[in-house]
């Protein structure tokens, strides 16, 4: 179907110039003779009469799209037998013409802004209900207005994440652009290696989504930093000589390689999953004028009731014999005997160490990294590392992917700038103050009482994995132990200062030397566990070196 | 005399295709510069189409004789009659290699049986127009990756290099092993089951591993390995 200059379109729009092929269609520029403006016509080779539904069903869907960074649809009809949407036609060039002017990359600061204007208009388009995605961000796709804002055009291929009916063709793909999971298995036969992963994809029920416009945006991104085309995903997966950004840019800033790095992981299951996500891991960092430190404090006399050290509220524990570890036949046997301890006097904090908290930490101590880990697990809860914040509205949610020396390190600090001797809990501590019923005499087996209880602890109950992380104190009062600890049950994990070595608990046979190498026992359970790691006589060991997403840390310190 | 027609795709960039030709330019004069191989195809002159951007010509040397899928098509050929046709096409392409040429087209149609006997590889590909189109993925289709492509070049790799070819010198082992249909896939599977030594069925994998650091790291070395198993068949 070949328009030529000057054909009128439904009454009303005249062609005036091809403007190249795109997805699943020809673009003409055209004019609107009824409001004397220039449109876009788009001819879908894709729908014929008997996608009519479709097709309208669609155009419908796109005209109530509206965001400055997507060209507004304003009109869809069919002329001989062809549908055709009208759209807003966007001035400016498009990345991959204005390329080939250039000698260099584009400025960084200039595809920053650019990648937030196209973030913004994906998040847009994922955040519809249901998610629409684009499928096919490329740099010819892109278009630079003179005001040097960036347009993500062609909608051509766009689809309704839910919309499983597939025609052909609807498989698109652009080399050097899509993500591996646009590419059909069938294609790739000749291919043993790419024929069984993209199988193993399908079978895993791995599809389009998000993730996937996340790779080509930033693919999109790679080509506006290097002018170079990266390696198909296909290649990637048999050979991944995708080279780094910075060796063909020196100018590319850590946080970006970072979030390009996320964004171009092959496998859609490893990489960063949504452009929200992106959005943030390319925020400007905060200035980076370095703060005022905190004032070291001269030590404090140890404290004989609650005190408050640095925002943290610590509770007094008396000194005396508690019943650790429980009797109870069904738990492992690194829990049992039940059997008497005695602990000194100490304060231990109401809460874990949120973020906010952390930040504190690490706003002080400019070369401490802050909590990062490259797992997928770990993504919602990565701090920036360029900005050195944590992510954003997790501020008072408890800290995690912190090691265990990490733990110790903010005792250390909190130690100087509170002038209390700030430490990990040992894990009899943790234990008598989560559980220990002083009154009664007897340790309970949550915090609250003998029974589970739901609503007192946030646990993965019934094995759903849909449990995420709560913020510190989501279930103060009703779930606190007798001492007034809060969140000691669920939620993170928490590290406590002992090696993990089997009972009887006795703090004097090496299990608290802090320069024993060893696992160290982790208390509480976690957000992601089931109720029998949230009871009080639960312990694990970790290796101190992990980074996990569930698990944080409490702080205590001497008393008298 | 014989002129091949090149149709350039009229999608893509204009900085590219015009690299594509200057670098076809700069291979065709380094060949006809080495002289005559005896098993090369020698192309005599490129040009454009004076009517048309997008049209080229190479005049080259009159094969004669047929393809060698025309000879697959006829039937099955005898083992030392398949290493002799490697072995001159390997040399070849060695020649062109060593000139910092590259085929990127080489497939059992390049390959020509000349009325003697004589082997003679031809129809160099100018452009990066391989089995799965960039022009034909933007309208949203996609070719089946051919048989005789290696990955990088199928998802235009920015660097082809000479394991390229390896990799399509394998898949044309491979036609002659099995004498598959047009558009029949490889599967590497079947090696095991071919009438040839552990030894070939090894060098045959190795050329057609699908990452190129995995192959033989030059037609030389190919050379070498198909001298041996020569050597070695009765």
């Amino acid at each position: 179907m070949n328009l030529s200059e000057g054909m009128i379109l439904d009454n009303r729009y005249r062609v005036i110039r091809p403007l190249g092929e795109g997805g699943f269609g020809a673009a003409y520029l055209v004019e609107d003779r009824r409001l004397g403006r220039k449109c876009v016509a788009k001819a879908s080779t894709l729908h014929d009469t008997a996608h009519r539904e479709q097709f309208e069903q669609e155009a419908r869907m796109l005209a109530d799209l509206n965001h400055p960074n997507l060209p507004a649809v304003y009109d869809y009809f069919f002329d001989g037998g062809h549908p055709y949407l009208i759209m807003q036609y966007i001035e400016g060039a498009t990345l991959d013409r204005l390329k080939e002017d250039r000698s260099a990359p584009f400025e960084v600061d200039q595809v920053l802004r650019w990648a937030n204007d196209l973030l913004d208009a994906l998040v847009y388009l994922h955040g519809q209900e249901p998610p629409i995605i684009h499928r096919d961000v490329k740099p010819s796709n892109v278009c630079i207005t003179p005001e040097g804002k960036a347009v993500l055009l062609d909608f051509g291929i766009a689809r309704r994440l839910d919309q499983t009916s597939t025609r052909s063709g609807a498989q698109a793909h652009s080399m050097h652009y899509s993500p591996i999971e646009q590419y059909p298995a069938e294609a790739m036969s000749s291919y043993a290696t790419l024929k069984q992963y993209l199988d193993e994809l399908k079978a895993a029920d791995v599809h389009t989504g998000p993730y996937s416009d996340v790779y080509s945006l930033g693919a999109t991104l790679y080509f506006a930093l290097t002018l170079l085309d990266p390696p198909d995903a296909c290649l990637r997966k048999v050979d991944d000589q995708l080279r780094p950004v910075r060796e063909l840019n020196p100018d590319v800033p850590d946080f970006l390689v970072e979030a390009l790095d996320r964004a171009l992981v092959v496998d859609p299951r490893e990489r960063c999953q949504t452009a929200a996500e992106l959005r943030q891991l390319l925020q400007p960092q905060t200035s980076e004028t370095a703060l005022p430190r905190l004032r070291r404090r001269r030590p404090r006399p140890l404290p004989t009731g609650n005190v408050v050290a640095l925002g943290h509220e610590l509770l007094y524990v008396a000194g005396g014999e508690f019943l650790m570890g429980s009797d109870d036949p069904k738990l492992k046997k690194a829990c049992r005997p039940q059997h008497r301890v005695t602990v000194g006097p100490f304060c231990i904090a109401r809460f874990p160490v949120t973020n906010a908290d952390y930040q504190r930490f690490i706003d002080d101590n400019p070369d401490y990294p802050v909590p990062f880990s490259p797992m997928r697990f770990a993504q919602r809860y990565n701090w920036d590392r360029r900005a050195r914040t944590y992510p954003r509205g997790l501020e008072d949610h408890p800290v995690v992917l912190v090691t265990w020396a990490d733990a110790l390190a903010y005792c250390r600090w909190l130690s100087k700038v509170s002038g209390y001797r700030c430490r990990l809990p040992t894990e009899a501590e943790w234990e008598k103050a989560a559980a220990w019923d002083a009154a009664a005499s007897r340790a309970r087996r949550y915090p609250w009482g003998d029974e589970f209880d739901e609503s007192r602890c946030n646990v993965d109950a019934h094995g759903d994995l849909r449990v995420d992380m709560t913020p510190v104190g989501q279930f103060a009062d009703k779930g606190n132990s007798p001492y007034g600890l809060s969140d000691c049950a669920g939620n993170v994990w928490e590290w406590t200062g002992s090696l993990y070595v089997p009972y009887p608990y006795n703090a004097e046979d090496g299990r608290e030397d802090p320069n024993t190498e060893g696992q160290r026992t982790v208390r509480g359970g976690a957000y992601d566990r089931g109720p029998e790691a949230a009871l009080c006589a639960w312990r694990e060991g970790v290796d101190p070196d992990l980074r996990a997403a569930d698990i944080g840390f409490r702080v205590v310190c001497d008393a008298k | 005399m014989r002129i091949k027609q090149y149709d350039v795709p009229s999608v893509g960039s204009q900085k590219e295709l015009e690299e594509a030709v200057a670098r076809f330019k700069r291979d065709m004069a380094a060949l006809i510069q080495a002289g005559s191989h005896p098993n090369l195809v020698m192309p005599y002159k490129f040009h454009r189409d004076e009517s048309s951007d997008e049209r080229y010509y190479l005049v080259m040397e009159w094969p004669g004789g047929q393809t060698l899928t025309e000879r697959i098509a006829a039937g099955p050929i005898a083992t030392e009659e398949q290493l002799r046709i490697l072995k001159s096409v390997a040399a070849a392409l060695a020649h062109c290699h060593e000139r910092q040429v590259i085929h990127r087209n080489l497939s059992p149609a390049s390959i020509y049986l000349d009325t003697d006997g004589r082997v003679k590889v031809g129809d160099f590909d100018f452009a990066r127009v391989p089995a799965v189109s960039r022009t034909l993925a933007q309208t949203g289709v996609l070719l089946v990756a051919g048989r005789h492509v290696s990955p990088e070049q199928a998802f235009h790799a920015h660097d082809v290099d000479a394991r390229a070819d390896v990799y399509s010198l394998g898949a044309v082992w491979y036609d002659m092993l099995f004498r598959p249909e047009a558009d029949e896939p490889l599967d590497r599977a079947r090696i095991a089951q071919a009438p040839l030594s552990e030894d070939g069925q090894e060098i045959l994998l190795s050329m057609l591993a699908e990452r190129r650091s995995d192959r033989p790291a030059s037609m030389v070395e190919v050379q070498h390995w198909l001298e041996l198993l020569a050597e070695d068949s009765p």
